[in-house]
């Protein structure tokens, strides 16, 4: 055998046990299957839940507040495009029956919508036009009444709400805490929640009120997941009597529109008192 | 000599194309009363309600917007709806009726072809704080008006959250119209949005 001979017999007997050696020593590869919602184990981080809880007895607990709400979310377009839209809301809430939200969205639109405690208004400044339904309860009751029965966007309704901390608990399947963001003005933990629907994520002062200074909903189900993503601005807690939020008086020009309920959001909304009153009193949704 | 000419004349058909087109642009182009938004953009979807909870439709197997139905695929496809006791003044068509408007609202379901009919299946949940996901942009929804009397005959509704062009506005008892080729429309709010819902025309019409 020749020199060279040896060599390449060498080689190849070095690959041969390399080979059998790299086939030994590596089982089959189990491919993990994805984490899901449903299989990821509920891990409530205990520091996270109690900057959480803070957080949502701070806004259930207070007599009023008022912020504002630079937001912007996701629309999944026919073409596959995700198109970013946005919009501000100014929110003065003053319980128990006292709410006034005014919306700009990103193409201008201004409207407003506001409880007094017997009425339920909103108005599109645009079109010159609005609604006005008789709803007897509180502010929860309102919400309820916009969401699922008149099927309004609301975002963020829940944090208005006085039942917010149940509300959490109720939908809460983990919770952690990311980490202490230092670039914020003042430092802010960072949370990440899971609901049963979707995930978000949380960021609140350390220190002093916990109210949020971010936050963002991500529809992890969807086509391409899109989020909602809310920046808090001028929050002002329990503030004085006098700032109580007024309701929105339309100009006389403005039109009286009805409210079109489709049918199945009075069979699944009746459970409200709120909505059972307001049905029997007849909401004036009809123009005058 | 005659290459000129020849360029001339193309250069002369060019600003004519040019021109005609954007005579036809500005023609065709109808805005959303009162908006400045893009055609054929959809700003609702899940994402838009900002809400804790993502209630799927039970026929919406993703967000996309699918290919609007046939006539007759979605006329099967309705819901019944109760008739409300102030119909009169909105005097919304009954079923035969929406066959017809059906055919009047093409141009408007051409116009936003790539919109979808959606249906509602409301979520179970009285702590709901986000309603039901929207994006209706062209179809026959609906229910009753706020208040109505539960016993109230069903009826569907059909509407366009865009006029299909410069209507021509009648104002009677206090309550705008908008004609459209022949087809009238009234505005409603349905989820929270204003829809022209096509009615009967005004007295005289």
């Amino acid at each position: 055998m020749t020199r060279p001979d040896r060599l390449i017999l060498c080689l190849a007997l070095l690959l041969s046990a390399g080979a059998a050696a790299a086939e030994t020593a590596s089982p089959p590869v189990a491919v993990a299957p994805p984490v899901t919602a449903e299989a990821a184990p509920a891990v409530i981080d205990p520091q996270a839940l109690a900057a959480l809880n803070r957080m949502a007895e701070t806004l259930a607990g207070a007599r009023g507040f008022n912020v504002t709400i630079r937001a912007a979310y996701d629309s999944m377009q026919a073409d596959g495009r995700m198109i970013e839209f946005s919009e501000r809301r100014t929110v003065a809430l003053a319980r128990p029956d006292r709410v006034r939200v005014d919306t700009q969205e990103s193409d201008g639109r201004k409207s407003s919508a506001s409880f007094d405690g017997a009425a339920l208004t909103v108005f599109d400044q645009q079109e010159n036009v609005y609604g006005q339904a008789a709803v007897n309860g509180n502010v929860d009751d309102a919400l309820r009444y916009l969401l699922q029965t008149l099927n309004a966007r609301m975002p963020l309704a829940m944090l208005l709400s006085s039942t917010l901390p149940a509300d959490l608990q109720k939908r809460l399947i983990g919770l952690d805490y990311v980490e202490r963001d230092m670039l914020a003005t003042t430092p802010t933990d960072h949370l990440s929640g899971r609901m049963p629907e979707v995930d978000f994520q949380v960021w609140l002062p350390a220190e002093g009120p916990a109210l949020p200074s971010r936050l963002i909903i991500s529809y992890r189900d969807e086509e391409g997941r899109p989020q909602y993503r809310a920046d808090f601005t001028d929050w002002a807690l329990n503030p004085a009597p006098s700032a109580a939020p007024v309701p929105v008086a339309p100009p006389a020009s403005a039109e009286r529109i009805p409210f079109i309920v489709r049918s199945g959001a009075q069979e699944n909304t009746a459970r409200s008192g709120a909505q059972e009153n307001t049905a029997r009193n007849g909401a004036q949704g009809a123009p005058q | 000599m005659k290459r000129r000419m020849i360029r001339d004349g193309v250069a002369l058909a060019l600003s004519v194309l040019f021109v005609a087109g954007t005579v036809c642009d500005a023609a065709l182009a109808q805005p959303a009363p009162g908006g400045r938004r893009a055609a054929g953009f959809e700003r609702s979807g899940p994402a838009a309600r900002g809400s804790f909870s993502n209630p799927r439709p039970a026929d919406r197997a993703v967000n996309r917007p699918k290919p609007r139905p046939k006539a007759q695929e979605e006329r099967t496809e309705r819901t019944e709806i109760r008739q409300d006791g102030r119909t009169e003044r909105t005097e919304i068509r009954q079923e035969g009726q929406t066959e017809r408007n059906a055919n009047r609202t093409q141009a408007a379901q051409n116009i936003a072809a790539d919109r979808n009919v959606h249906h509602h299946h409301y979520y179970d949940d009285d702590d709901d704080w986000g309603g039901v996901a929207a994006g209706v942009a062209v179809g026959a929804v609906v229910g009753f008006v706020a208040g109505a009397a539960a016993a109230s005959p069903p009826v569907t509704v059909t509407y366009v959250t865009v006029l299909p062009c410069t209507p021509t506005v009648v104002v009677s008892s206090s309550v705008s119209y908008y004609g459209c080729s022949g087809t009238w429309y009234h505005r409603n709010y349905i989820d929270g949005t204003v829809r022209y819902v096509v009615v009967s025309a005004p007295p005289g019409w």
